[in-house]
């Protein structure tokens, strides 16, 4: 059940514990609220409460806190089959990580993708998550279709990298 | 009703904080603003200050705002009375100055004689020669092409090659033994081609550990040569500048009189008039050489605007208009000290990449003594179509440590979220011992490196941050409150 955050290089695994979360390992008892302005926070950490600003894009949470900005980027199982299949080369293959359904499918093959976009949603663990391209990339197979249901491993899109290069001369 | 009779609409010929900088005055003036833009800064904070906004086009958004032509029909088209070409861009075009009078229209800068005089490295050099200032030994390859690598040798080690239609710093190479110079006069020539379309190089004494001291002239059409003070910008990175203030720390009042009295006897020489800066190179020893004339408005003017209280753009509306300046050198004073700093979207802790992304939460810092010159606003997507430089902050007080603590604080205020930036690193120039103590050099950021690189997060602050994050993600959040009984509780997680 955990969730795994990257901050300044390093992974750290979050997980709900009661009312607490453990932080690689540690307890510590937290809680969020609103602050007045947009992106004001005040957050509770044992006891101590400090502000801080929030503003949370494409899972990269960009925090604002002591005078100095840092970004936490936050990993599920779904984007470390991503990553896998990234580091493999040019040609991904996104795989599903856990069994599930397909919900929906939002590109086909062909279709040019940016940093962000939604390429399908399915439904894992009575859970709908988006599954969104983590880089500018064209579709070049569609693995499945709505209804489909697929096994862990199973792979759902294909698709290639496009580096800033070869998207320059898309645009003109 | 404008407060400067013959100038009721005037056009600005740039873009980004500057524009709006700009318009802060027009606006004071009661003159009516127009601005050109390119459709990526359409819905841009200068866009929507200026009373009109403009259309161009280009092959790229840059060189949209490097055609002269259509800026110049646009101005006719809307009946402006002068052009204001801010920073950058043509600021320092003679043709273009040229093609603006010509059309009939006011050019807000000095004679376009007196741009090609002084903006050409090569013949403001020699031209400055002639008035017996000091400047550092040089050569130019243009005067002999065949002999140029050795004259420039003799020139001494270490040097450096540079372009002679350059500015900013752009594509300069230092060579430190003469094994390495056939390389760099390659380097440098070919990169002169590729900024300024102008392949004439020289090369000159590099002068170690300087100090860069420029002085801010203001000359008016009837004969009056100011000098508002000097400003000392030798914290630069790869011969950008990052911060710049006034007074020069340490600067001896001897030392002081002598620089500035030479920029308005170069001034005064050339028969400039507008506003303009005169840059040198100071050495340890006390020495100063002449090192270029920046002939339009500098990036860092508002440090002397804070000291003097004087605003040097509505000074140079006044001068394009004829008006003669009302100012006396005796009461042109400095008052306390001004630090800037230039906030760019780079990250500092990844060898300064350009940093890119949606400005989802921006709050500059404000207060008394703060001044905060920006261009972006929140919402606005950072892209790389531009130079990196998003803002500049710049803080008054009384004396250089009030200025220096307060200008820390307000990097520490000002919050940016989604785009990453260098405010950190510059606190941390500004917090340096060596910076606090005042001494400064343009070999600042290299030589202490090692000792600007940030602190890693002590445990603790660590898991504050990772707990931020989690709690304020959904996917996060969704699983926790899925947790069945009797394992769940929903007292966490308020949001």
């Amino acid at each position: 059940m955990g969730y795994d955050f990257c901050l300044e290089g390093r992974d750290s695994r979050v997980t709900p514990a009661g009312s607490a979360l453990e932080i690689d390992g540690r307890r510590l008892d937290a809680s969020l609220e609103r602050g007045l302005h947009a992106g004001e926070y005040f957050i509770v950490v044992d006891g101590r409460r400090e502000k801080l600003f929030i503003a949370t894009r494409h899972d990269v949470h960009f925090i604002h806190w002591r005078g100095r900005t840092r970004h936490v980027e936050a990993w599920n199982a779904l984007d470390r089959a991503r990553q896998a299949a990234i580091r493999a080369g040019g040609a991904e293959e996104i795989r599903a990580p856990m069994p599930g359904v397909v919900i929906s499918v939002a590109i086909e093959s062909g279709t040019t993708v940016e940093r962000g976009a939604l390429l399908l949603t399915i439904e894992s663990m009575k859970l709908q998550t988006a599954i969104t391209a983590t880089h500018p990339a064209r579709v070049t197979e569609v693995c499945v279709a709505p209804g489909d249901h697929f096994d862990q491993g199973s792979p759902l899109v294909r698709l290639e990298a496009l580096d800033a290069a070869s998207e320059e001369s898309r645009k003109s | 009703m404008s407060q400067i009779p013959g100038l009721e609409k005037v056009l600005i010929a740039n873009r980004g904080e500057i524009a709006v900088r700009i318009t802060r005055t027009l606006s004071r003036l009661g003159i009516a603003s127009a601005l050109v833009a390119h459709a990526e800064d359409a819905g841009s904070l200068a866009a929507q200050a200026v009373d009109e906004v403009h259309p161009i086009t280009g092959e790229t958004p840059v060189s949209a705002y490097l055609d002269g032509a259509q800026t110049i029909a646009v101005a006719k088209r809307i009946g402006a009375d002068a052009i204001h070409p801010g920073y950058g861009f043509l600021s320092e075009n003679a043709d273009f100055a040229e093609s603006v009078i010509a059309a009939g229209i006011r050019w807000i800068g000095p004679s376009p004689d007196s741009m090609r005089r002084l903006g050409d490295k090569i013949e403001s050099r020699r031209f400055v020669a002639g008035l017996g200032v000091p400047l550092t030994p040089s050569a130019s390859e243009s005067e002999d092409p065949k002999t140029f690598a050795a004259r420039a040798a003799r020139v001494g080690f270490p040097l450096l090659i540079k372009a002679s239609a350059g500015g900013g710093g752009k594509g300069m190479q230092i060579v430190r033994e003469a094994s390495a110079l056939p390389q760099a006069i390659e380097l440098a020539r070919s990169a002169a081609v590729r900024y300024f379309k102008d392949e004439r190089i020289y090369a000159e004494r590099y002068v170690e550990s300087p100090r860069h001291v420029e002085v801010q002239i203001l000359a008016d059409t009837h004969g009056q040569v100011f000098h508002l003070g000097e400003r000392d910008c030798s914290v630069q990175r790869r011969f950008q500048k990052l911060i710049e203030e006034t007074p020069a720390p340490g600067l001896a009042p001897v030392l002081r009189r002598a620089i500035c009295e030479r920029a308005v006897q170069i001034a005064r020489a050339a028969d400039y008039h507008n506003a303009g800066t005169v840059e040198f190179i100071l050495a340890p020893n006390g020495e100063f050489f002449f090192l270029e004339m920046n002939t339009r408005l500098q990036v860092e003017h508002p440090v002397t605007e804070l000291v003097t209280g004087i605003d040097l753009v509505e000074q140079q509306l006044r001068v394009a208009a004829g008006e003669k300046l009302a100012l006396q050198q005796e009461t042109i004073r400095s008052k306390g000290v001004a630090i800037e700093c230039r906030l760019c979207a780079e990250d500092a802790d990844h060898d300064f990449r350009p940093a890119v992304g949606e400005l989802l939460v921006f709050r500059p810092a404000e207060g008394p003594g703060i001044r905060f010159d920006g261009g972006i606003a929140e919402g606005q997507t950072i892209t790389t179509a531009f130079d990196p430089m998003l803002a500049k902050l710049v803080v008054h007080a009384e004396d250089r440590s009030s200025a220096i603590r307060l200008a820390i604080r307000a990097l520490e205020e000002t919050v940016i979220l989604g785009c990453t930036t260098n405010a950190s690193f510059l606190a941390r120039i500004l917090e340096h011992p060596e910076f606090q103590a005042g001494r400064v050099e343009t070999g600042f950021i290299p030589a202490h490196a090692d000792s600007l690189e940030p602190a890693s997060l002590a445990d603790a602050e660590r898991r504050l941050l990772l707990a931020a994050a989690a709690l304020s993600n959904r996917d996060f959040l969704e699983r926790a409150n899925a947790v069945p009984e009797p394992f769940a509780s929903m007292g966490g997680w308020r949001n």
